[in-house]
């Protein structure tokens, strides 16, 4: 077992930051990502609607200067089956690096699959494998490493 | 007594990090004599090793993980539960049914 979620941390290695770090998944550096591209591109836009999803709430979908936003597609890959409170390297994804859970409206993921997720999240940090707040993630980074 | 059914659960707990190689194998002995006496059995045992642990937990920063796969009838859940809140090298546990799709939680945990 130790085994197969040292593999899955592996693979899972170019998106997230380490495999030690559960508190604090990739996601900043995505979300610029994203604005950049939209800056690139601006003429991309109609390629994005065909994912499938309506827009959210007009507050999500436009940024301050009214421009649409692009869904982060945080769990795209990621198989229902996959989900489990073992593997903390794909719950990682689903928060942001204070350990918050991140709503389906930025998560565009099915309403089957966000429960999913947010219980194994919950039982991962009961058992101290993620962080409850930001300020357990300082804790034990103080705390050497 | 007639034929039990049995259910499968997933069993995993943090032991404190001070203890030594004998002592958590006494702690597990422990876990698993409570799991037979109420006619289950471990399937399979993993540990983990020593982890740090994403915040602390009485004022342990690492913790020994362990995880057991038990067959066990399902009335003899709250017996072992008992017995891995009452001991003191166990600082967090988690037991869940496992079910492929459906899955239900008997869980909780030793908070001091």
């Amino acid at each position: 077992m130790a085994d197969r979620i040292r593999e899955e941390e592996e693979e899972d290695r170019p998106l997230n930051r380490g495999p030690q770090r559960p508190g604090r998944p990739a996601g900043r550096p995505q979300i610029d990502d994203d604005d950049d591209d939209m800056d690139d591109a601006p003429g991309a836009d109609d390629s994005d609607d065909d994912d499938g999803y309506t827009d959210g709430p007009a507050v999500f979908a436009r940024t301050k200067d009214g421009r649409r936003r692009n869904p982060r597609h945080v769990g795209n890959e990621v198989k229902l089956e996959d989900i489990d409170y073992k593997k903390v390297t794909i719950l990682s994804r689903f928060v942001d690096n204070r350990g918050r859970i991140y709503s389906r409206r930025k998560t565009r993921v099915s309403a089957k699959m966000q429960r999913k997720v947010t219980t194994a999240i919950k039982r991962a940090r009961h058992l101290a494998l993620m962080p409850y707040t930001g300020e357990h993630v300082r804790i034990t980074r103080k705390h050497g490493g | 007594m007639s034929e039990q059914a049995m259910n499968s659960y997933e069993l995993i707990y943090i032991i404190q990090p001070k203890l030594d190689e004998d002592g958590i194998n006494s702690v597990n002995e422990r876990v698993t004599q409570a799991i037979a006496g109420q006619e289950g059995q471990v399937v399979s045992t993993e540990k983990w090793g020593q982890r740090k642990l994403a915040y602390p937990i009485q004022n342990h920063f690492m913790g020994n993980y362990i995880l057991h796969n038990v067959e066990m009838p399902p009335n003899g859940v709250t017996e072992v539960e008992r017995v891995m809140r009452l001991h003191e090298d166990i600082i967090r546990f988690l037991m869940i049914r496992k079910e492929d799709e459906v899955q239900t939680e008997t869980e909780e945990g030793g908070e001091e």
